[in-house]
């Protein structure tokens, strides 16, 4: 079922002779053993940031250095931890300033694939444009660009890396290798993955989980569904990448009491509430969960999705009308799934932990510290 | 002969109209269309389709619905001559109303002419229905992909139905290769558009309920698996998609 998908993407140094050539980079050597499945389906790298190894390995030394935020404390893997699937286990990650945001730390894996608005909000169009946020904002990383340049020009290493990756040290550069690295953050050996290879075959109560979450109910025609398809697409697990069909109101709070969203971004009423679906890859290691960690477990999040959904205007008519019971009583929204249904489906959300994506160290600390994490979470685990 | 063609002032006028034989024949090849557009207009009856905000009568019963979101698939498109017919690679549109420019489809086609008939699908053929490739909109991960094991949605439409006070959502999802539907649009152009490349299509969200059976949201606020619901569903979008008349003209003023 799977196929590989190889890119074979280079840099073209570009010189224009009237105005002279800019500083290129020194090298540039393809990634060539980039892949993933082709059930994902097509993806986009931006024509001037192309993946390179020099990109993404400035990318995971950046992504990790705490050199980035203004008290040299805080990396980007503060709150994005390979071990958690690049979440942080908090219900909203801190910063520098010691004050807890406004969100939970999203998942960092397939990247190229589902939404390509980003932050829960969606108010950054690309990895690029997202990168340099969280490092000017003063309670995430609270740096300044300009020092930040300084400091990485005057650094014993940096230079030479940014030279052989983009030719000079700027914000601009510094975002596309964040970008680039995590443009490599690819998930596609979980049990799933291996079921849909035809390598293994799910259990009874996993495949009875996995058909569940692919089918919208419809009890006129007796089909049971858990209605997690209706946003998270069937391989992918993420939202929408199609304009802005990737943010949904999944029924988190009532009217009064909805925050804005991807309204704040669009300035639309119809799209008060709503926020980003996010990728399931790996979803039983990244609690708690929903854009503000409201929930601690994955049986909490079934039980708000069959009987816990509070009304509201922009609420998703999907989960409105999904109901596996012909009639119900008058104004109740439900799922009417069983708790054996339920536990179907967390079973089938546990196929989505991939443990070689946790643990490639292609994608861990450059500098070794990534072992405290692990141990925490094998004890949260516990 | 030979004064005639030597005489200064003949040499002049002839190399004048051969230079402004040249710039015309530049003019229009400059001007000539190399694309083909196909724009769709969508109304609900009478009046423009406005997502969201707008309010409009059930057309086969009592109270009133809106639309949140309307999509549907066209697909394998075909432009059809006395004697030829162009098709076009990979042609499986998308068709949503949700942008604040037009819906248009733009093909690389250097005119229309001699074309009578614009053909095309509603939904997707069975091939590509049971197909995990992606190409045109097709994509396996999208909105309109349920699982693999069923295929494509080829006509969705959520919103909401209010009557007497009481509110119900809307959400039609029709899909199954048995419901893939062919439209052939007579292309009638008058003379004077005879070069003209463009094509504008009427899409009548109101032929979804009331085309060739009475669909009444009042009683059926949703179809998805049922195959007789989705069937009726599907025998009135084969008429979704007509040439533009009169609303679309004055839409278009």
């Amino acid at each position: 079922m799977f196929r590989t998908l190889v890119t074979t993407t280079s840099v073209a140094g570009i010189c224009i002779g009237l105005f002279g050539c800019k500083q290129e980079p020194l090298t540039a050597t393809p990634l060539k053993d980039f892949e993933a499945p082709f059930v994902f389906g097509h993806f986009q790298v931006p024509a001037d940031n192309a993946l390179t190894v020099e990109r993404v390995a400035l990318g995971r030394l950046l992504f990790y250095d705490p050199i980035l935020s203004k008290n040299n404390q805080v990396s980007c893997a503060s709150c994005h931890q390979q071990a958690r699937a690049f979440a942080d286990g908090k219900h909203t990650s801190v910063g520098v300033s010691g004050k807890p945001l406004a969100f939970n730390s999203m998942s960092l894996v397939n990247l190229l694939w589902g939404p390509q608005h980003f932050f829960w909000d969606g108010r950054a169009k690309s990895l690029e444009a997202q990168a340099l946020v969280p490092i000017q904002h003063p309670d995430e990383m609270g740096q300044d660009l300009d020092i930040l340049v300084k400091e990485l020009s005057t650094h014993a290493e940096y230079p030479s890396l940014f030279a052989a990756a983009y030719g000079d040290i700027s914000p601009q550069h510094i975002a596309a290798a964040l970008a680039s690295f995590q443009r490599t953050l690819i998930s596609a050996n979980s049990r799933y993955d291996q079921y849909l290879r035809g390598e293994i075959t799910l259990t009874d109560q996993e495949e009875l989980g996995r058909k569940l979450f692919m089918a919208h109910p419809d009890a006129k025609a007796s089909q049971r569904g858990g209605n997690c398809i209706d946003c998270h697409s069937q391989f992918v697990t993420a939202g929408f990448s199609t304009r802005l069909d990737g943010f949904s109101n999944n029924g988190l709070d009532v009217e009064a009491d909805l925050k804005p969203g991807l309204a704040a971004v669009t300035g639309k009423p119809e799209h008060r509430g709503l926020f980003k679906v996010p990728s399931l890859r790996n979803i039983a290691v990244t609690a708690p969960y929903m854009h503000d960690g409201r929930f601690a477990t994955l049986a909490q999040v079934l039980a708000h999705y069959n009987s816990g959904i509070e009304p509201s205007t922009t609420l998703s008519p999907l989960i409105v009308e999904a109901n596996n019971q012909v009639s119900d009583t008058a104004g109740a929204i439900s799922l009417n799934l069983s708790e054996s249904e339920q536990q179907a489906i967390i079973a089938f959300l546990h196929t989505l932990t991939d443990t070689d994506f946790l643990t490639n160290p292609a994608f861990s600390d450059p500098f070794n510290r990534a072992q405290d994490a692990t141990a925490q979470v094998s004890k949260d685990a516990r | 002969m030979n004064n005639f063609l030597t005489s200064k002032r003949v040499r002049r006028v002839l190399w004048g109209a051969l230079v402004a034989m040249l710039m015309m024949a530049l003019g229009a090849w400059s001007f000539w269309p190399n694309t083909v557009v196909i724009t769709l207009h969508p109304f609900v009856g009478t009046q423009p389709l406005t997502l969201n905000e707008k309010v409009y009568q059930n057309p086969v019963g009592v109270g009133e619905f809106s639309v949140r979101d309307f999509q549907f698939f066209m697909s394998n498109i075909r432009f059809v001559s006395n004697d030829a017919t162009q098709t076009v690679m990979d042609s499986y549109h998308l068709v949503r109303f949700d942008d604040a420019a037009p819906m248009a489809l733009v093909f690389d086609a250097s005119s229309l002419l001699g074309v009578h008939t614009l053909e095309f699908g509603i939904g997707v053929d069975s091939a590509a229905n049971s197909s995990l490739k992606s190409r045109g909109d097709l994509d396996p991960n999208g909105r309109m992909a349920w699982s693999w094991e069923v295929g494509y949605k080829f006509v969705l439409l959520e919103g909401g139905f209010e009557h007497q006070g009481q509110a119900h959502p809307l959400v039609y999802h029709v899909g199954f290769s048995e419901n893939y539907k062919t439209i052939r649009v007579p292309l009638n152009r008058p003379w004077y558009q005879m070069f003209s490349a463009k094509v504008d299509l009427l899409v009548d969200v109101k032929a979804l309920f009331d085309a060739v059976h009475g669909v009444n949201m009042a009683d059926v606020n949703t179809i998805k698996f049922d195959r007789q619901d989705a069937r009726r569903m599907a025998d009135n979008y084969a008429h979704l998609v007509i040439p533009c008349d009169n609303r679309c003209v004055q839409g278009l003023k």
